[in-house]
């Protein structure tokens, strides 16, 4: 079952990636966090929160299946 | 309005007065405001976002009056303080006298207040100058003038002019003729100058002469001025805006619309190594010392023409052969800094020209002294239907040629140089009477002011034969190119009586004296020298030459040897300009030429070659467009292309597809703290970095009872490197110098200290 669990949840954040790759392209945009360096400091601290997000949400799928698999073999 | 008037206490006289005054108040606001003069500044250098590499830039800076008003005051501004302050200021003088004709002249003609053009003098001379003289030039554009000048009485007819003049802060020049007339000359215009001037000035010209008087008016003479002033201030590196204030005369002062931002880099030519005079031939090496960090190229713009210079550590060097090239040449470097170009300074060379020709009065250093005998030894004359020397310095490659023909005979014939340095020189001079056949003498001679005096030998018509050696190879081949020199004893000197190359038919032919013993030898690369000795009796002799020992003459890969960089197969990151070059030597072969040819994707994007046989080519490229750079490897022997084996490499964006990683956030954290972010500064950063490091590293030894100092240790440098050498965000400074990962290299040392003293417990 943790097997079954672990393979659903990689595949649904597989899924899932693309989409925050979107989200994450246009607030970065939109803020212009390359584009332009007089931005406050506020905003470059929300570009930075942009640029952990996929990273983060991949770590956390990784996380999630790893133990669901973790757990079935304890 | 009627309800207005019923309720209103004002009776009609005060609503009268009340309108007036309105209206008064209305136009006087008008007139000012149609005087008010209208102050425009715009900044020129650095222009936004430009990087400066000097400590002390120049800011430049423009502004424009109009309506006569005059600029006072340029004031700088940049935020490197934290705030914007003044960093540096300069005022302008305005004029200092109103005529230099007229130093007493109470007027001012630059008043645009007046719109009456109310007649501000009336001077009796026969010619009247009035306008101003500047502190310093400065641009003028419309000028508006309103002046008549009359002739009135004793010269009717007289020829009347309003002349507009500028001065240059020595004389004044005319500029233009404004108006002519009979007696009476009148303008009323606004005249554009658009020049760059150190004053202005109306002249009124009327008759001159008995009983001549006149009487000019001027009325008024106005203009609008820009002033492009320079600025030098002290800058730091960083990032920073900047901004200048100008002042005007009616004291309303006024920035540019928008600040400009300015980056300071990190670029330090510490020295720039050429000769600054050489002479034409030579071979000059050009070499920079550059402390940078973001420096990508270096092109050294010789004269207007940009050569590509090759990197090693902080030096950047071209070598330029000087061919035909005399004067004084400009110098300057384009550097490729974070991907813009910038320019250094000019620098300049001096190149004495090198010349060979027959001397002259203008060319009197005699190199080389011809003269004729025949092969008795009599001395004889000699016309040269045709004689080509090729000459040169060091390097061959770099040579000039010198063709001479002379029809009539002489007995000697004096060739002169300007070259402060001896000359190799090839010559091949052809050369008869009427009494000889034509002979060719071909020979290479080192050549220096001490003249070298060559004697050419001629056989009379009667006295010699032509004999034709034909030369073949062991299958019976002829063999073209091949060096032929026959030799003869002459008063016991061996002397040269022909020389020359065979033909495509394996031919050449000697006019010989069939009387003596003659040498002759043949000779080329791939074949074993032959050496005839003969009484030339026969007209025709047939050589054969044998291939010289153990080597195939169709071995042309035979002493050649090459380096590719980059090497083959490597991956190359298709975001930079590469530097594809080639080092190629032939040890056995002498070569036509080598060289390689470039494909991107199978379209030749690049070639280079060389006519020596050994050397280095190069070619800069930007691959950024194709998928597979492949390269083709030449050269060319005796006529003959060879290839070498065709290999290539394979491009890769390294920054495609990063835009969502964990090396985008620390990247972007770095650049976010270079530019500011919370007033976070490198040593807040290291210090965060370090509290990191020490609760991971004190976490998992308590989680997991790690009570090895080794291991510990392991566990900090293996931090230490992610955050300094994988992330880049550590920068230490150790005593007052940035050393590179020192982090790093601290808690290595400390790491393998840690591991040998645990071993050795």
């Amino acid at each position: 079952m943790g097997v079954v669990l672990a393979f659903f949840f990689f595949m649904f954040g597989m899924l899932l990636i693309p989409l925050t790759k979107d989200g994450v392209t246009d607030a970065r945009t939109d803020i212009g966090c390359s584009t332009n360096s007089s931005i406050s400091d506020g905003a470059k601290l929300t570009c930075l929160g942009l640029d952990a997000g996929v990273p983060f949400f991949i770590i956390t799928i990784l996380t999630l299946a790893g133990g669901f698999i973790g757990s079935q073999l304890r | 309005m009627k309800k207005i008037c019923k309720n209103s206490s004002l009776q009609p006289r005060g609503k009268h007065i009340l309108v007036l005054a309105i209206l008064f108040a209305v136009v006087f606001l008008a007139s000012l405001s149609s005087v008010k003069a209208n102050l425009n500044v715009s900044l020129n250098y650095p222009t936004d976002n430009l990087t400066v590499f000097s400590s002390y830039p120049v800011f430049n800076i423009s502004a424009t009056t109009t309506n006569g008003a005059t600029i006072t005051n340029f004031t700088l501004y940049t935020n490197e303080s934290g705030t914007f302050t003044n960093v540096s200021n300069v005022s302008i003088t305005n004029w200092t006298l109103n005529d230099p004709d007229s130093t007493t002249n109470p007027y001012n003609f630059f008043d645009m207040n007046d719109t009456t053009y109310a007649q501000k003098t009336s001077s009796p001379s026969t010619s009247a100058n009035l306008g101003k003289i500047f502190s310093s030039s400065r641009y003028v554009g419309n000028v508006r003038i309103k002046a008549v000048a009359t002739t009135t009485t004793g010269a009717d007819g007289a020829q009347t002019s309003v002349v507009i003049q500028t001065y240059n802060g020595t004389v004044w020049s005319s500029v233009t003729t404004l108006a002519t007339g009979t007696n009476t000359a009148t303008y009323d215009n606004t005249y554009a100058l658009n020049s760059m001037v150190s004053g202005i000035r109306v002249q009124l010209n009327g008759a001159s002469g008995a009983g001549a008087s006149q009487d000019h008016k001027f009325y008024t003479l106005d203009y609008n001025e820009t002033i492009t002033q320079t600025i030098n201030a002290s800058v730091s590196e960083g990032r920073y805006l900047w901004n200048a204030e100008v002042c005007d005369s009616n004291n309303s002062c006024v920035f540019a619309p928008a600040n400009y931002t300015y980056i300071k880099g990190n670029l330090t030519l510490n020295s720039f190594t050429y000769n600054p005079t050489t002479t034409d031939l030579s071979t000059e090496n050009y070499i920079a010392n550059i402390t940078s960090d973001l420096l990508t190229a270096v092109t050294l713009d010789y004269n207007g023409t940009e050569y590509t210079m090759t990197n090693s550590g902080n030096l950047w060097s071209y070598t330029k052969v000087m061919q035909n090239l005399s004067g004084n040449k400009s110098i300057r470097l384009k550097y490729t800094y974070n991907g813009q170009n910038y320019y250094s300074d000019y620098y300049y060379q001096n190149i004495t020209n090198v010349t060979f020709s027959l001397c002259d009065t203008s060319l009197t250093t005699k190199f080389l002294n011809l003269s004729y005998k025949y092969e008795n030894g009599t001395v004889t004359q000699a016309s040269l239907p045709s004689a080509t020397i090729y000459y040169w310095l060091t390097n061959q490659s770099a040579n000039k040629t010198y063709t001479y023909i002379n029809t009539t005979e002489n007995k000697t014939n004096y060739f002169c140089s300007s070259s402060p340095y001896s000359l190799n020189a090839t010559y091949s001079i052809q050369y008869k009477n009427t009494a000889s056949p034509q002979r060719i003498a071909q020979e290479t001679l080192l050549l220096t002011n001490t003249t070298t005096n060559k004697t050419l030998y001629l056989l009379g018509s009667t006295e010699g034969i032509y004999v034709t050696y034909q030369v073949l190879s062991s299958v019976g081949d002829a063999i073209s190119g091949v060096s032929v020199n026959a030799t003869r004893t002459i008063d016991g000197e061996t002397v040269i009586v022909g020389v020359g190359t065979t033909d495509s038919a394996g031919s050449i032919t000697f006019w010989l004296n069939p009387d003596f013993l003659h040498t002759l030898t043949f000779a080329k690369t791939g074949y074993t020298t032959y050496t005839l000795n003969q009484f030339p009796t026969q007209s025709t002799y047939t050589v054969t030459l044998g291939t010289a020992s153990g080597v195939d003459i169709n071995d042309y890969i035979r002493g050649i040897t090459y380096v590719v960089k980059p090497n083959f197969g490597t991956t190359l990151n298709v975001s930079k300009l590469h530097n594809f070059n080639m080092t190629f030597n032939s040890s056995y072969w002498t070569l036509d030429s080598f060289g390689f040819v470039i494909y991107g994707d199978g379209v030749e994007i690049g070639a280079n070659s060389s006519t020596a046989s050994s050397g280095f080519i190069f070619n800069n490229l930007n691959i950024s467009s194709y998928d597979h750079i492949s390269m083709k490897i030449y050269w060319i022997i005796n006529g003959t292309e060879v290839y070498g084996k065709n290999n290539g490499w394979f491009t890769f964006n390294y920054e495609e597809g990063t835009d969502w990683s964990i090396w985008n956030l620390f990247k972007d954290f770095s650049d976010y703290a270079d530019d500011g972010i919370f007033g976070l500064t490198q040593n807040a950063v290291n210090f965060i970095i370090f509290m990191l490091i020490f609760l991971f590293v004190g976490l998992a030894s308590y989680k997991f009872s790690i009570s090895s100092p080794s291991v510990i240790i392991g566990i900090a440098f293996a931090l230490v490197f992610l955050f300094d050498v994988g992330l880049g965000l550590i920068n230490v400074e150790v005593f007052g110098a940035t050393v590179n990962n020192f982090p790093t290299i601290f808690i290595g040392l400390i790491l393998v200290a840690s591991v040998i003293w645990e071993a050795r417990r």
